[in-house]
């Protein structure tokens, strides 16, 4: 009934003011003539009849305003239920043509959901703040400058943001304008609960750690001010989540109970907030434990609790409420430039005027820390960027794809909707209609769109198991907005184009064409090329990114290390973080390298102190007999502790003189050898052998016994620097991680399983880890351009595969629509080979326009990758001139068939079908 | 005659009001005045219709869907706007008719009471 109300009032277009004057001068009316009948006079009747209905003015006011409201009310309702219809109009037409939405809605898929995906990366390690109350109150601290002594940082940020222990105290101390100061760095743990072993990270922390965070315990307590008093004491453990979860089951009892950290028993006191993992991206510690005891668990000789010139521990600081940066920077700065040159200048040995100008100089800079304190997002900034702006081209593909399906589906349907217009419905009803219906694909792609994010994620983890920290898909709040976000941008850019064009459409001439006639319109032809034309854009980028990317794998897998990694195994354990001493650990070096050579098929086996080609180098100041560069010269090396027969073992060629042997022992005169770099940087040529060296102090304590040539030490992309290698039994520091090297001649995986089998024999609880051929390890080495590489080879092959179809599509389409045109041309002396240029042309045209747009396009692109590509530059002439190539063998393939059917036409037979 | 002059009345309750409305058009569809008309004879003008009230109260029972309205010719031959009851409007009825006559009977119970004993 209410419906039919409303037909009949807009059929009429009543206005709601009219209407209620209508209603109360007919009641005014019908009470002056009764009051007339009764016998009054004309005036006298409208007197009484005003005054018995009261307020007219306020009546009719009121009346008003609830009509207008009822009147809003139900055009929003009217809105919804036209919405509805169309949907449901929309559904029924997906339904009559299933291959065409299957085909719609997948791509659409693919593209938002690698956007989520990579998007949910994004967020997740360069955007998320750590989960922490108030996280933009967090700051970091960085003293930048020159300085002597051992500097050890690693994952959690850069050298300049490590500071030495005492100073860490003194800060801790004087400052004021923190709620507290907090100290913190990794440690590699072995963990033992109840006979289980397990490895993993570990960070010691200052009392100050949690609560400068705020956070809470899941169970038990956190670590605080009074567990980080003295030294060597407080044997409390704190377990993150996880590590609680998975190893302890989530027991609620596990307070008080006894867990060895590193071969020494400690108390478990609380458990962490659940998904609290560290301020460290990708860190993940299993235990937090007090920095006080960090001297018992991973002793550092060289870096002992008192050192002022031993420099490795992290600090980040909580603002007071209301303090600004640079006020907090200014109060902590000015302590620090006092501490610095009162206490620790005089510390300084044997630096020149020049550095030490420098290093009192030195001050305190503040970086904000809601993210944490991590150098792998600066590491994953450049790559993940790229990524993004690769699946936003994907996205773009997809939509231009789909539009271009639409507009064919919008020709064919251009007869019904042009009935539809001759029948009265609005253009914006029209339009709204065609919105529905690319809404309705956009957000069933959008559905679908988060299971492939989940499986991108999953197939990214499986891919590269040791690529960053990739984490989980999270379908939390952000993720869902960006994924709606992107969907309604999809169905505006999908739906925008064919929906302007239907509804600009003449209905009469649509309604004319005839039947079997797609009326293609000029504009619908022209539009249909720039589709075509962008389609070429953006493959020809992705054709190019992909072919930068994989000359950079191909590069780097062409580089040679320097070493034979064929019938190489590999492994490290760390026995000191079981609880070993320095001899035992000695003592089963000694023996697992006896037994390994002992193994069937080991024909060589040796050990060293760095993992190769792990990105990890240690760095020293030397002096060189005879090399005399001054004070402020650069001494700087990398070096290694190595055991014997490393350069055999590893296929290193000698040049000169002699490697380690087993008499290059403890007590034996110390001996190194050098590599052709540090030959050359200091000086030796031809008779380096038998010169003396020494680090730190000019006593010239090692004689130089052999020259190795060049190798890729840590890292395959460098250029190989200066190294020098000692015995690690005449090593500066105990060695608690030792990586070893077997060499077999038998099947790899006979020889792992038995490498697993003698570690079980010498000690089941000591963990064997990264186990592995070296060409795996290498493999890790190459992670980022094969995820590169992979990705935009993937991304390349379907673009140019979407482009080629388009292409071929309106080629095929403009052909069949000419047929009689290139009918009449060949009945008037067009030849076949012309007929075949002339859309051939065509496709050149396009090829040419798409393809300089997206070489712009690629150049800015590849400008921004240039840092990820190993050995060439972005403009590499070989990488364009083939991308362009096979930009042009694609366009002649989608060209040719429409090119040959033209070609075939036969004029008698196109003549007389027009 | 004398009865179409405003003269002291009783107020007359909002409830009721809509109530007496919605009682007017079970009988068929009827114009404004008609219902003014119904609700005069049937309470022998004791209560006061207050005819500015009776409009916007029309208008408010259409919009809570209770009464439905429509342009339709009246006896005189004039446009006149008709209101007719609705499905909701009759179920309305039923029940605000039953809730008046317990809550009548409660008021009516109570002026009947004696004083109570205990009372004070």
């Amino acid at each position: 009934m209410a419906t039919r109300w409303r037909r009949f009032r807009g059929l009429f277009g009543l206005d709601p003011g009219r209407d209620v004057e209508d209603e109360l001068s007919f009641h005014l009316d019908m009470r002056i003539r009764e009051l007339i009948d009764r016998g009054e006079s004309p005036e006298r009747a409208r007197e009484l009849a005003l005054r018995r209905f009261g307020n007219l003015e306020r009546s009719r006011l009121e009346c008003v305003a609830i009509n207008e409201r009822r009147r809003r009310r139900m055009r929003r309702a009217d809105f919804i239920t036209d919405r509805g219809q169309d949907i449901r109009y929309a559904l029924r037409m997906f339904r009559r043509a299933p291959g065409f939405t299957t085909v719609a809605v997948l791509t659409l898929a693919f593209g938002i959901g690698a956007n989520v995906a990579v998007f949910a990366l994004f967020n997740r390690l360069l955007l998320e703040p750590l989960p922490v109350p108030e996280p933009s109150q967090l700051v970091n601290l960085v003293s930048p400058g020159p300085r002597s002594g051992p500097t050890s940082c690693g994952s959690m940020g850069g050298c300049e943001a490590v500071f030495s222990y005492p100073m860490f105290r003194d800060l801790e101390r004087v400052q004021t304008v923190f709620t507290g100061l907090a100290a913190h760095r990794d440690f590699s743990v072995n963990l033992s609960h109840r006979g289980q072993t397990t490895t993993g990270r570990g960070l010691f922390v200052s009392g100050s750690y949690f609560p400068v965070l705020g956070l809470r315990p899941t169970l038990g307590r956190l670590l605080g001010s009074t567990d980080d008093r003295t030294t060597g004491e407080s044997e409390v453990v704190v377990l993150s989540h996880a590590y609680w979860q998975s190893h302890l089951g989530g027991r609620r009892d596990v307070v008080d109970e006894t867990i060895v950290v590193n071969g020494q028993p400690m108390t478990i006191v609380g458990v962490a907030p659940k998904g609290f993992e560290g301020t460290t991206l990708g860190l993940r510690p299993e235990v937090f434990m007090p920095i006080t005891i960090r001297w018992r668990l991973a002793p550092d000789p060289r870096s002992p609790p008192e050192n002022r010139r031993g420099y490795w521990v992290y600090l980040f600081a909580r603002l007071k409420p209301g303090v600004a940066l640079e006020q907090a920077r200014a109060a902590i700065d000015m302590p620090y430039r006092v501490i610095i040159n009162e206490v620790e200048v005089p510390l300084q040995e044997g630096m020149s005027d020049r550095m030490m100008a420098q290093f009192k100089g030195r001050g305190i800079r503040l970086n904000p820390g809601s993210r944490g304190q991590s150098s792998f997002a600066a590491d994953a900034r450049a790559p993940l960027t790229l990524f993004l702006a690769v699946t936003i081209l994907v996205l773009l593909i997809a939509c231009v794809n789909v539009a271009h399906l639409l507009l064919a589906r919008a020709t064919v349907r251009s007869k019904e909707l042009a009935t539809r217009l001759a029948l009265g419905a609005t253009r914006a009803r029209l339009i709204a209609q065609l919105f529905s219906e690319s809404s309705v694909l956009a957000f069933a792609a959008a559905v679908a769109s988060l299971l492939i994010a989940r499986w991108t994620i999953g197939l990214f983890r499986m891919m590269f198991p040791d690529a960053a920290p990739l984490p989980e898909l999270q379908q939390d709040t952000s993720t869902l907005i960006v994924t709606g976000a992107l969907a309604l941008g999809t169905s505006v850019a999908v739906g925008l184009f064919p929906t302007l064009h239907a509804a600009r459409r003449d209905p009469l001439s649509a309604l004319k064409a005839q039947a079997g006639q797609p009326g293609g319109s000029r504009g619908a032809a022209r539009f249909r090329v720039s589709l075509a034309t962008a389609q070429v854009a953006l493959s020809i980028i992705l054709i190019v990114l992909a072919g930068l990317f994989t000359k950079s794998l191909a590069n780097l897998s062409r580089v040679d290390p320097g070493l034979r990694t064929d019938g190489l195994v590999t492994f490290r354990i760390a026995p000191q973080r079981n609880g070993y001493t320095l001899p035992r650990s000695a003592a089963l070096f000694g023996r697992l390298e006896e037994e390994l050579a002992a193994l069937p098929g080991v024909t060589a086996v040796t050990s060293s102190t760095t993992p190769l080609l792990s990105g990890d180098v240690r760095i020293t100041g030397v002096f060189v007999e005879g090399y005399d560069a001054g004070p402020d010269a650069d001494r700087e090396t990398r070096y290694d502790e190595i055991g014997h027969g490393y350069f055999r073992t590893l296929g290193v060629p000698l040049i000169f003189g002699r490697e380690f042997t087993s008499a290059d022992s403890e007590n034996a005169a110390k001996v190194a050898i050098i590599n052709e770099q540090f030959a050359k940087k200091f000086g030796l040529a031809r008779e380096a052998v038998g010169k003396g060296m020494s680090r730190d102090t000019p006593s010239f304590d090692l004689e130089i016994v052999g020259v190795v040539r060049d190798f890729k030490h840590s890292d395959l992309r460098d250029a190989t620097s200066p190294l020098y290698f000692v015995p690690h039994r005449q090593g500066t520091r105990r060695p608690g991680l030792m990586i070893f090297y077997v060499r077999t001649s038998l099947n790899a995986d006979e020889t792992m399983a038995a490498i697993r089998r003698v570690m079980l024999r010498l000690d089941q609880h000591l963990p064997i880890e990264e186990l592995r051929t070296m060409d795996e390890a290498m493999r890790g080495a190459t992670t980022r351009e094969r995820l590169m590489g992979v990705m935009t080879g993937a991304f390349a092959t379907l673009a140019t595969l979407v482009a080629a179809i388009g292409l071929y599509g309106l080629l095929a389409f403009a052909v069949a629509q000419r047929t009689s045109e290139i009918g009449l041309r060949m009945a008037l002396g067009a030849t076949r080979v012309g007929v075949r240029w002339m859309v051939l042309r065509q496709v050149g045209m396009i090829v040419m326009i798409g393809g300089t747009l997206g070489l712009a396009f690629a150049m800015v692109l590849g400008r921004a990758a240039q840092a990820l590509l190993f050995g060439l530059h972005f403009h590499d002439p070989v990488v364009l001139a083939s991308s362009i190539f096979g930009l042009i063998l694609v366009g002649l393939a989608a060209g040719f068939v429409p090119a040959s059917r033209a070609a075939r036409i036969d004029p008698m037979r196109a003549l007389k079908y027009e | 005659m004398g009865k179409l002059l405003p003269q002291p009345a009783p107020e007359i309750l909002r409830g009721t009001f809509d109530l007496l409305i919605l009682r007017a058009l079970t009988w068929g569809p009827a114009h404004g005045y008609a219902i003014a008309r119904w609700i005069e004879h049937a309470t022998s003008d004791v209560l006061a219709v207050g005819e500015g009230t009776l409009y916007p109260a029309l208008h408010r029972l259409e919009e809570r869907g209770w009464i439905d309205a429509s342009w339709g010719v009246s006896e005189n031959n004039r446009q006149a706007k008709f209101y007719s009851l609705t499905k909701r409007g009759r179920a309305q009825l039923t029940v605000e008719t039953e809730n008046w006559r317990r809550y009548a009977a409660a008021v009516f119970a109570a002026l009947e009471a004696q004083p109570s004993s205990g009372g004070g």
